[in-house]
């Protein structure tokens, strides 16, 4: 009988490519696609030890492509597809119910995810939530969200960023990235879920450059930028690289770090970010969904406050390379710098973070405006013999929602009681974007434990930036010669009424 | 920028300890120096997104 529910034990990787092999219906000596070979070298990593295939899944996003496409086929393609979900860890039981139950009731999640198999030969890979990789390998992926999975009655979770091939009929890599990054803020944002088919839908409906189905020809940046928008989402393209500059491949000085600069405050916030790639073989859209950490960057350029004061040090110097979700080659990979054969941080060409539509102000302009804060304020004459400015600062960009921010704040182990007590308090709106100053001493230790922030310039996000309406700036008593660091330089602004009070914190 | 109010409120506060506040006048003063500072630079990023748009809003990816 061929039970709807199968037990695999996975002794190694290979055992992993085998199961995805059978069950897409490959011989036993078929190379796999890249995604799927992809997934398995990750599945592996997380220690994927047990797989629960689960046959005739009434996946969501499938049954939507099969809507819009190949109901219309004469010949009957399946509407069900096959979902295989992984587990680490030994096997509990060989019966598949009590292995769920077994792994349901242990204390830590064993949980590493599922992937969901279209009955499409050609582009299996459909909706696939897997384990983002651990903080353990340098690597931190950060637009993701812990999404509850519904197993014979049993729940589990998994910390993971959407992935999905794309159908190639219905949608193409542009879709598919559209797909991801919007799957990915979907609860955080309170927003509708779309299909690739709906995306298809919102991109064509007022530029058309061709059929809409079958889609092979993908989207063009503007019917991007539409789709976008009709999903809530501020269509907002940052230009990266001039197509003309592409057929010089190679970076000009200072290039590769403007870009990572430019990407980086996004990224680091979990705001994934469509990067459109312009490759020999053609356009091509991945998402940015984290970065890798480099404790010791080569770096071009570094601004400095004012002509004497510190070093200002961007933190997407260490931040490199970025962490994909590459459609057409498996999730979780990093992009490199370049020149490569394959896809490169060298081929983008603009990109597009996926703001919520009350964000008014980018990441480039909230750093523009906060250091032109700091730089003007506190390089004034009056002031310099009052600072004690250390050679180096690292900057960090940062959109946050409200109550992360605060969360941040409350966790911090060099935040004094007095500014916790200033920051749970004050009016804020629901983003704030934060300009953060940190120690640059052993900041390449790590990206979050162990930093020493010595301030920040929080703006609102909603407002015009050259306006000057901070919300607040702060200066850690590290920072002032006649103070230590239980003691903060606060200058507060108030959102409603524009009063700008000056205090120190503390004492 | 002339921002001269604002740093010495700051200097002010870091000397005496005292908090201060600015005057609607000085608060005036600082924002209408820190647009004029910031302004252009800001624009002309904003100038430079726009015409970058033109030339890449064609590009298809598939």
């Amino acid at each position: 009988m061929d039970e709807r529910l199968q037990l695999h034990p996975l002794a190694d990787q290979n055992a992993v490519e085998a199961l995805l092999r059978d069950v897409t219906g490959g011989s036993r000596d078929s190379r796999l696609c890249p995604q799927l070979l992809s997934i398995a070298r990750h599945l592996s990593l997380m220690g994927a030890a047990v797989a629960v295939s689960q046959r005739a899944v009434q996946d969501p996003d499938f049954l939507a492509e099969h809507a819009a496409y190949y109901t219309h086929w004469a010949f009957p393609v399946p509407r069900y597809c096959i979902r295989i979900h992984f587990f680490a860890g030994s096997l509990g039981s060989t019966d598949v119910l009590e292995a769920i139950d077994f792994y349901a009731a242990q204390p830590d999640n064993r949980y590493v995810g599922f992937v969901t198999l279209r009955p499409i030969v050609q582009n299996p890979v459909g909706a696939t939530f897997l384990k983002k990789p651990t903080r353990d390998g340098q690597r931190f992926v950060r637009t993701f969200d812990k999404y509850p999975v519904n197993l014979t009655g049993r729940r589990f979770h998994v910390d993971a960023t959407p992935f999905m091939q794309q159908d190639n009929a219905v949608g193409a890599c542009a879709q598919a990235s559209i797909w991801m990054a919007l799957r990915t803020r979907r609860w955080k944002e309170g927003r509708s879920a779309c299909s690739p088919a709906e995306i298809t839908s919102a991109a064509t409906r007022f530029v058309v450059n061709g059929r809409t189905l079958p889609n092979r020809d993908g989207l063009r940046i503007e019917q991007i930028t539409e789709a976008i928008r009709t999903a809530g989402y501020s269509p907002h393209v940052l230009n990266l690289r001039s197509p003309e500059s592409l057929n010089d491949k190679r970076w000009k000085p200072g290039e590769y770090q403007k870009i990572c600069r430019a990407l980086y405050p996004y990224v680091e916030s979990g705001i994934p970010v469509l990067l459109a790639l312009m490759h020999r073989t053609g356009g091509h859209a991945v998402v940015v969904v984290g970065h890798a950490w480099n404790e010791q960057p080569a770096r071009e350029t570094a601004e400095r406050l004012c002509p004497d004061g510190p070093q200002l040090h961007d933190a997407s110097d260490w931040a490199q390379p970025f962490i994909i979700h590459n459609d057409n080659s498996g999730p979780y990979l990093d992009l490199p710098a370049g020149p490569e054969q394959d896809y490169s941080l060298e081929d983008a060409v603009c990109a597009i973070p996926l703001l919520s539509g009350d964000i008014l102000v980018d990441a480039e302009e909230a750093r523009t405006a906060s250091s032109r804060i700091l730089r003007e304020l506190f390089a004034h004459p009056d002031l310099k013999k009052l600072l004690d400015f250390p050679d180096a600062l690292v900057t960090r960009t940062r959109l946050l929602a409200r109550s992360a921010f605060r969360e941040d704040i409350m966790n911090s182990a060099t935040t004094t009681d007095y500014l916790r007590r200033y920051y749970r308090t004050k009016w804020l709106p629901g983003h704030v974007w934060i300009f953060e100053l940190h120690s640059a001493i052993q900041y390449g230790k790590s990206p979050e434990n162990g930093l020493f922030r010595l301030g920040e310039v929080v703006l609102d996000p909603s407002a015009d930036p050259i306006e000057g309406h901070f919300l607040t700036i702060r200066l850690n008593g590290a920072l002032l010669r006649e103070h230590g660091p239980q003691i903060d330089l606060v200058i507060d602004r108030g959102a409603d009424t524009g009063h700008i009070e000056l205090r120190l914190l503390g004492q | 920028m002339n921002d001269r109010d604002m740093a010495s409120a700051v200097a002010q506060v870091l000397e005496t300890g005292q908090a201060r506040t600015l005057t609607e006048e000085e608060a005036r003063d600082f924002h209408a120096a820190f647009r004029d500072a910031v302004g252009p630079e800001i624009d002309s990023y904003r100038e430079s997104q726009r015409r970058a748009y033109e030339d890449v809003k064609e590009l298809a990816l598939r």
